[in-house]
Parts: C-alpha cells; sequence; structure tokens
C-alpha cells in the first residue's frame, strides 16, 4: 500500500499546473468559476487550446496524437483544471467516438477523423437515445438501408447535446430488423450538414439549450462511414460503458464546487456576520467533504489498478452512481445554504452572492447527471447481473 | 499510488481468516455472550502463539513493529467472523496506551502484555463526559485515589487496569496503573451490546504508590488520546469485516429465499438494495485504507482528521448496510438464532464505542478549519 502520489507525479502536477496557470483565458475561467456554462465559441476556444498543447484527448494514446498520460496523469490533469477553473471538455470526441474510432475502425478512417477530434477543430455529438428508445436503447428503430454505395437513414434522435453545435454525429442505426434486436444495430458516422438533417431545440430546466431532436429524413450517408462492420453497433456500444472509468465520477469538478461553496458561506453576509457563522451550513459541508474523499479513494483504487496493468476492481463499478449523486447533493447543499439568493435567475449583478445566484440554474441542469448515460437505475441492473449474479 | 497487499499482508490476512474459520463460529459466539467469560483461555493462547499480541507493537519493545494496516487485518477478520474476543479491547487499547507513555516502567509492562503474562484493560472515560476523555472525576489526592470509570472492558477478567485520572492539587491529568484485585478497588458489570461485558470501577480511598503512576500531564493526554485514535481504526476494520459478511449473507439468502414462486434476488427492488450495499461497501473499504494509512501520520490534525472522517463516515454507510441486511431477510432477520441481527449489533456497538458520528464530525472539523472563525470579510 501506498497513498501518496510518487516525486514524478508531483513534478507533472507542477508542469501541468504552471502550464495552466499561462494558458486558461480569463473569460473562459470567469465563466467557468461563477458555473455558468460556456458557448460554444468558449467552448470550441479551450479545446482547441488544449488540443495544440496535445492535452485535448488525455485517455489516447501516443500513436493517435494523445499525450501517453497513464491513470494518475489524467487522474491529476483533471484536479489541477478544475483548480484552475478551466471547464471539462466535450465527451462525445475525446471520450466516445474517439476510442471507438481506433479500436474498431480501419485506417482509412482513423486517418480521416481522429485528427480533427484530437486538435478540438471538430465537434460531435452522439445520437443514441430515441423518443422509444430510452432506457431500452436496443429498441432503437432509426434504420440506415443500403442502396449501392449508400445508407438512406430515416428516423429521430432524441436528447442529443450539442447537436446544434456539432460538425459529426455518431449514430446507433438499425440496418436489420430481421434479427434479435440487439444484433441488427450498426455504428454510423454521419455529417452533420448532409441533406435531410433537421435540429430542433429541446429547451431544458436550467433554462438553456443543450438539447435536441435530431430528425433524419432520406439521409445519404457514404458506406465507407460505417464503422466496424454490420450488426456491430451493440458490441461498440457496450465497450463505451466499460471504457476509461477514472474520470467518470467527476471528483475534481466536485472537490472545485465544494471549495466554491466555502468561498461563498464565507463571502456572503449575513446579519452581522457572514453565512459561514451558521454551524449547520458548516457541518453541512463538512459531510460533503467526507462523501467525497469516500468517492476521491475509491476513484483511486480504480486509477491505480488501471496503473498497474490490473482489471479493474469492483470498486469501480459505482463510481458513475455515486459520483453523479454526490454531484446532485453538492448541488443541492449550494442551493439550499444561499437560501434566498439562490432564487436569482437572470442577474447581471450579483445579487449578495453571485456564486449563490448561479449555483440554481447549474441545480437545475444537474438533475440530468443521474439520467444521462444510462440511468442509475440502469446501473444497478447491469451491477446486480454482472457482479452480483442476480 | 498502490492500493495492493503486499505477500506478507495477504498471509497475515489469510492466517487470520484461517485461524478464525478454525477456531471460531457463530455457535462459540452464541456460548460467548451467554457467559461471563470473554477471554477465552485457549484461543487467547493462538492467538499469543500466531503473533497477534506482538504485532502492533515496536520491535524494541518486544513486538512485531506491524503497521496500522497490517493490524486492521485482524480487527477486520475478527469483525468478519463475528468474533468478540477483545483483541482490540484488552490487548491492542491498553499495550499501546503503554507504548505511547513510552517509559522505562510502562515498557516493562508492556512486555508482560505482549508475552500473554498479564492481562489488562483501560479505563478511560467517566459515565458524565461523553466521549471526552479530559473531563475525569477520578481525582488522585494525597497518595489515595477516588472516583469512577465506566466502559471499562471485561473488568471481570483482567489482572491491571490502566486509568485516565487528576490531580487534585494543580488538575495534573495522570494515568496510573492498578491490580483489579487492590483494595479499594471495586467494580459492577454487565453485558453490553456486542455481547461483550463492560464494567463499572470504583475507587474507594484507593492507596496509590508513585511507582504505580505511569505518566503525568500532557503527556497523559496525548497517550490516551493516540490510543483511542489507533484502536478507534481497528473498529473501522472491524466494521467493514462484519459488514462484509452481513452483506455476502445477505445477497446468498437473496438467491435462495423463495415466495412469490421465485427467488427474491429477482425482485428489482431488492437487487438494488443489494446493489445500494455492494457500492456502500466499496466506499467505505476506501475510506478504511485511506485511514490506515493517514492515521498514522505524525501530524496530529492530519491524522485525527483521517481517522474522524473514517469513522463518521461508516457509522453512517456501515450502519446503513447492517439495517439493510435485516430488511432484506424479513422476519428472520430480527431474530437471535441467525448471526444478521447479531452483525448488526455488533456494527452498532461498534458505531457508539470510542466516539460515534456526531462526535467524530465535529472533531473532523475542527481539525480541518471547518470551525475557524472568519474575521475579516471581503466584500465586493
Amino acid at each position: 500500500m501506498n497513498l501518496e502520489f510518487s516525486d514524478t507525479e508531483k513534478e507533472f502536477q507542477k508542469d501541468v499546473q504552471s502550464w495552466l496557470s499561462d494558458n486558461v483565458p480569463a473569460d473562459i475561467q470567469e465563466k467557468t468559476q461563477n458555473g455558468e456554462m460556456l458557448d460554444k465559441t468558449l467552448q470550441q476556444k479551450w479545446e482547441q487550446i488544449l488540443g495544440s498543447k496535445g492535452w485535448l484527448a488525455t485517455t489516447w494514446p501516443k500513436q493517435y496524437g494523445g499525450p501517453g498520460w497513464n491513470a494518475t496523469q489524467r487522474y491529476i490533469f483533471d484536479v489541477e483544471r478544475a483548480k484552475a477553473g478551466a471547464p471539462g471538455t466535450s465527451p462525445f470526441g475525446v471520450s466516445m467516438v474517439g476510442p471507438v474510432i481506433f479500436n474498431f475502425a480501419n485506417q482509412e478512417q482513423k486517418d480521416r477523423w481522429l485528427p480533427g477530434i484530437v486538435s478540438g477543430d471538430t465537434l460531435w455529438c452522439q445520437g443514441y437515445s430515441e423518443p422509444n428508445a430510452g432506457s431500452d436503447l436496443a429498441s432503437l428503430k432509426t434504420s440506415a438501408k443500403k442502396e449501392g454505395d449508400e445508407y438512406i437513414v430515416n428516423g429521430q434522435k432524441i436528447w442529443t447535446t450539442q447537436a446544434h453545435w456539432a460538425d459529426m454525429i455518431f449514430c446507433l442505426v438499425r440496418t436489420d430488423s430481421t434479427v434479435k434486436k440487439q444484433q441488427g444495430i450498426s455504428f454510423l458516422l454521419i455529417d452533420m450538414n448532409t441533406p435531410g438533417i433537421e435540429v430542433r431545440a429541446i429547451h431544458s430546466i436550467d433554462g438553456h439549450h443543450h438539447l435536441n431532436e435530431v430528425y433524419f429524413n432520406d439521409v445519404r450517408v457514404p458506406v465507407e462511414n460505417l464503422v466496424g462492420q454490420e450488426g456491430m453497433g451493440w458490441t461498440i456500444a457496450k465497450f463505451l460503458l466499460t471504457h476509461e472509468r477514472t474520470t467518470i465520477a467527476g471528483v475534481a469538478d466536485t472537490k472545485q464546487e465544494i471549495e466554491r461553496l466555502k468561498h461563498a458561506l464565507k463571502n456572503t453576509r449575513s446579519g452581522s456576520g457572514v453565512r459561514w457563522d451558521d454551524p449547520q451550513a458548516r457541518r453541512r459541508v463538512a459531510e460533503l467533504e467526507i462523501d467525497l474523499m469516500a468517492l476521491e479513494y475509491t476513484n483511486f483504487r480504480t486509477v491505480a489498478s488501471t496503473d498497474n496493468g490490473n482489471p479493474l476492481g469492483p470498486e469501480s463499478s459505482g463510481l458513475k452512481i455515486k459520483g453523479t449523486e454526490l454531484q446532485q447533493q453538492v448541488s443541492q447543499a449550494i442551493v439550499e445554504l444561499g437560501g434566498p439568493l439562490s432564487l436569482a435567475w437572470d442577474n447581471k449583478e450579483a445579487i449578495g452572492n453571485m456564486e449563490f445566484n448561479k449555483a440554481t440554474r447549474r441545480y437545475n441542469f444537474l438533475r440530468a447527471c443521474t439520467i444521462y448515460g444510462g440511468t442509475n437505475e440502469i446501473q444497478k441492473n447491469v451491477i446486480a447481473k454482472m457482479l452480483l449474479g442476480l | 499510488m498502490d492500493f495492493n497487499l503486499s505477500s506478507e499482508q495477504k498471509m497475515l490476512g489469510d492466517s487470520a481468516k484461517r485461524y478464525l474459520s478454525q477456531n471460531y463460529s457463530f455457535d462459540i459466539y452464541l456460548d460467548q455472550i451467554g457467559s461471563n467469560m470473554q477471554i477465552n483461555p485457549e484461543r487467547w493462547q493462538k492467538m499469543l502463539d500466531l503473533g497477534w499480541f506482538g504485532l502492533p507493537f515496536s520491535e524494541e519493545n518486544g513486538g512485531f513493529s506491524g503497521s496500522l494496516f497490517d493490524v486492521s487485518l485482524i480487527a477486520r477478520a475478527l469483525g468478519e467472523a463475528l468474533s468478540i474476543d477483545p483483541y482490540v479491547d484488552n490487548i491492542v487499547l491498553p499495550g499501546k496506551l503503554l507504548e505511547f507513555i513510552s517509559s522505562p516502567t510502562a515498557d516493562a509492562w508492556l512486555k508482560k502484555l505482549i508475552d500473554g503474562e498479564r492481562t489488562f484493560s483501560a479505563a478511560i472515560y467517566d459515565v458524565d463526559s461523553h466521549y471526552d476523555i479530559n473531563h475525569t472525576n477520578v481525582i488522585l489526592e494525597d497518595g489515595v485515589v477516588n472516583g469512577q470509570k465506566s466502559f471499562v472492558s471485561n473488568v471481570g477478567e483482567v489482572d491491571y487496569l490502566i486509568c485516565y485520572a487528576r490531580e487534585a492539587s494543580d488538575e495534573q491529568p495522570i494515568l496510573f496503573i492498578v491490580a483489579v484485585e487492590e483494595e479499594g478497588v471495586e467494580y459492577k458489570d454487565c453485558r453490553v451490546l456486542n455481547g461483550s461485558r463492560s464494567g463499572v470501577v470504583t475507587f474507594n480511598n484507593l492507596e496509590l504508590t508513585n511507582d504505580k503512576i505511569l505518566c503525568v500531564g500532557s503527556d497523559a493526554t496525548a497517550a490516551a488520546q493516540r490510543a483511542i485514535d489507533y484502536v478507534t481504526v481497528l473498529e473501522c476494520a472491524a466494521m467493514i469485516g462484519a459488514a462484509t459478511a452481513a452483506y455476502e449473507k445477505t445477497l446468498e439468502y437473496a438467491k435462495i429465499r423463495k415466495q412469490f414462486g421465485t427467488h427474491i434476488g429477482s425482485f428489482q427492488v431488492i437487487q438494488h438494495y443489494l446493489v445500494d450495499m455492494f457500492v456502500e461497501l466499496q466506499q467505505a473499504e476506501s475510506m478504511l485504507f485511506m485511514a490506515t494509512d493517514k492515521g498514522a501520520v505524525k501530524d496530529v490534525a492530519e491524522s485525527q482528521a483521517a481517522i474522524s472522517s473514517c469513522k463518521a463516515y461508516l457509522c453512517k454507510s456501515v450502519v446503513a448496510i447492517a439495517q439493510q441486511a435485516i430488511q432484506i431477510h424479513g422476519g428472520i432477520g430480527v431474530t437471535e438464532e441467525l448471526d444478521i441481527g447479531h452483525y448488526f449489533r455488533f456494527i452498532t456497538h461498534l458505531s457508539l464505542i470510542h466516539g460515534d458520528r456526531d462526535f467524530h464530525m465535529s472533531r473532523y472539523m475542527k481539525r480541518t478549519g471547518l470551525e475557524d472563525k472568519i474575521c475579516a470579510v471581503n466584500m465586493a
């Protein structure tokens, strides 16, 4: 047992800190530290800055343009990134379709799509869910019929985050409706500028536009955009669920949220003192800090076993569940401890404290985190079946 | 970082489990809680032979210099086996007290403990001081001790008590040692929640010679606090061990218990309860690993913050696992005849000794700056 970072890792940590302190643009930092969402321009600007440093696709091996970091380095980077007030990166390119492409695609496809992801120039979105295929994803109906050297795609995707920003969408489509439902699914890459694609906005309860419906009406997609073989879509989707779990718990950002809460309590006037004077508020902070510690050390175990080349232990399976629950709890605590200050919605100037004012939108946004990426109930079904043998 | 056990640690953990599977059982446990005898001579000798008595103590004192993590493997195995053999209460706690006092006299007593020549118990708490050891009404005045200590483990079966008291003249804390048989020492004992026995010891004009005073002043308080901190980690390990067993037994039960024509583990609500227990157990275990490591650092604020955060977390999560184990068992879970209810009591007991959740939450807050007052507010 050794629960310390090595000297080399501490050295790496310093390098990351110093690069971040020079390279996070002030406008991006300010918005992130206020808990605000970035628009497309700022989000992409940050991703391109990381891309030019070679630090965007942190999980990728060197041969595809990743930094070749191990899990500990990725974890350290993530913590320092959050500490520096820099936003997380959009997962669809670097964490999802990228690993699918370098694991399942042919050389031509790798050459064509990987560089745009590594540089942050191409923005991707994920076409999985459909109106009648949410948790029951394998029931999806969007069809792709082969005609010559093209697929003709028809159907509808929903809950498509950043579809209105994206250049490309990776889709699960049905290429065969005569076989068992999981076996008829294929993985298709589609250019969002193709005629027949229509994106309609869905406004979520945080008052922002992240989500969309995407309609496909006789959309012609070249067959060379199929990843792997026809019918491999479900295998690829399952691969993504097990790929890279070392940052899935969101430890770095949750840690930062708790720091933000402490800062807000200390800097918000209340009566003759500050909100920090309230012992119940501080007790609540303590509880969140300790819950975070349990998550953090569970995450360390996953990071360490990844780096030691061990198969992931059972401890990693609950990371998404506990991580998202904690994100919601921290966010709820900020809103509740802000009290009336958390009612502010679109003020430009602080009412009492901007950190509390902005917290409510994030609280609303984070109701989604126990739903997206497979609801926590689906996660539990999977653990019950795979690990508990039920 | 590396969370792997060394080969020695694996052997230690395996041998503890093997010893317990061969020498302990639920039936032995039931006999034990029904009797007045907690220190079973045969098993006591075997634990001595296994080297457990020396493991927590330094080689200079005749021990084996095991790490806190090493010793936690034993506590964990004991918890998993539902063993109430008082290894932690009557070996580690008094032994650590003696070791932390660190004087030739204390070292000589410690040697007798490690060799199994004499048995000891720690008398640290007063009934009216909650978990605060600093407060005591056991007073030494003109060479005579009067007052009362409570929660003294298995007092009726040990040779000596190591007692935390204070001097009348200047309020200085002291630690002294006294034979239970000594005139002026009286005790009553009763069964407590985990089935072991705990005593109330009354000192009635006990004459104390100077050679029995082991330590005076802030050193006495520090020794007592460090010893309690040390065993608090071991209690956490025992809680994890017990919760692991309770969880595994419950999972097995869900696979065989049939209702509505099928095993109850096929119901989604039961599956999700079991997943919650499983996930929570992993988190709690991570906290234990953290506390066995950070709990042993020199910086007192850091080690106490680590230990208190672990105990506070486990008092919530492991207790919830034990409660859920009963719920999933249904009626049979609340009976004396099944071990599940006993695991629940065992875990609850541990959650209440040497600081409960509230105590450790408060201490965590004190050690991490969450109790600091904010003087200057920088308002924009």
